[in-house]
């Protein structure tokens, strides 16, 4: 029973691993306070009794407690969630994530979070919503209404800079 | 130009560290230890079997032998000493009037069980 849960740990990881550390390092904005969260909520995992069915949800929020304990502690700093080494499909747009990491955080939490699970991290709404422990209704709409907020601050900046 | 969301999806994350990779490896290695909780609910739960299995044995003709080897399984796993429970069961009962135990086995001694024999 330890082999199968401790395997199914390992695939949450394997699949999630990279995305759990992006939600987390969104939250803290400090690699290793991202990871400590990260390790923590797989842990936390381990010495569970039995594992919930829906696994990932329930990992993504344990992260998420982590990291605000994190930020608690350590306060907020600045570090990136993309990788450094340039990683868009084009090489120009790489230079762009930097500008766009700056204006997801003149967003509300609600909508960032909603981003990068949505949008960078990948999951469906439904799984947002477990995350968030809000209805799909309301993740949705922090989701379009940080978009919606996240373009108007793109096309501002780039007719400034014009 | 690509749309902000576009732009977004396409993005890559930072990869977790080496170090990172270890430390989790490192802790789904380890056996998860159970919790104090769910060990007392197992015992509780084996206490509760062994007393009722004794109880019937006593019942159903094994005498007073039988209610005390199950009194003694009971106490023991209660107190979290598996060894003694068994030795409960397999062990005659000096001056019971029934059978020797719940289950009739070879005959253990309290020093042999303990690991020590006597003359030595």
């Amino acid at each position: 029973m330890d082999a199968d849960r401790n395997e199914r740990l390992q695939g949450l990881y394997e699949e999630h691993g990279r995305k759990l550390l992006a939600y987390a390092l969104s939250i803290t904005r400090h690699r290793e306070s991202a990871e400590d969260a990260v390790h923590g909520a797989i842990a936390r995992l381990a010495s569970r009794p039995w594992l919930p069915r829906r696994l990932a949800p329930y990992a993504y929020r344990c992260v998420r407690n982590a990291a605000i304990d994190a930020c608690r502690r350590n306060g907020r700093r600045r570090e990136t969630v993309f990788d450094a080494g340039a990683v868009a499909d084009e090489p120009g747009d790489a230079a762009l994530l930097p500008h766009l990491e700056s204006l997801l955080e003149r967003l509300s939490s609600d909508e960032r979070e909603a981003i990068v699970l949505h949008a960078i991290d990948g999951l469906a709404f439904r799984e947002v919503a477990a995350v968030r422990r809000r209805s799909i209704n309301t993740v949705a709409s922090h989701y379009r209404r940080g978009l919606q907020k996240l373009r108007q601050l793109w096309s501002e900046t780039e007719n400034g800079a014009s | 130009m690509k749309d902000v969301e576009q732009l977004l999806r396409s993005a890559s994350t930072a990869a977790p560290s080496e170090d990172l990779d270890r430390r989790v490896a490192a802790t789904l290695r380890t056996r998860p230890r159970t919790s104090p909780a769910a060990s007392l609910g197992w015992r509780a739960l084996a206490c509760a079997v062994s007393f009722a299995v004794g109880f019937a044995a006593a019942r159903m003709g094994g005498g007073r032998g039988a209610a005390d080897a199950a009194r003694t399984v009971f106490v023991a796993q209660l107190a979290g000493d598996d060894a003694c429970a068994l030795q409960a069961i397999v062990a005659p009962r000096t001056g019971a009037t029934g059978p020797a135990g719940v289950f009739e086995g070879s005959f253990v001694g309290p020093e042999e069980a303990n690991g020590e024999r006597s003359g030595t």
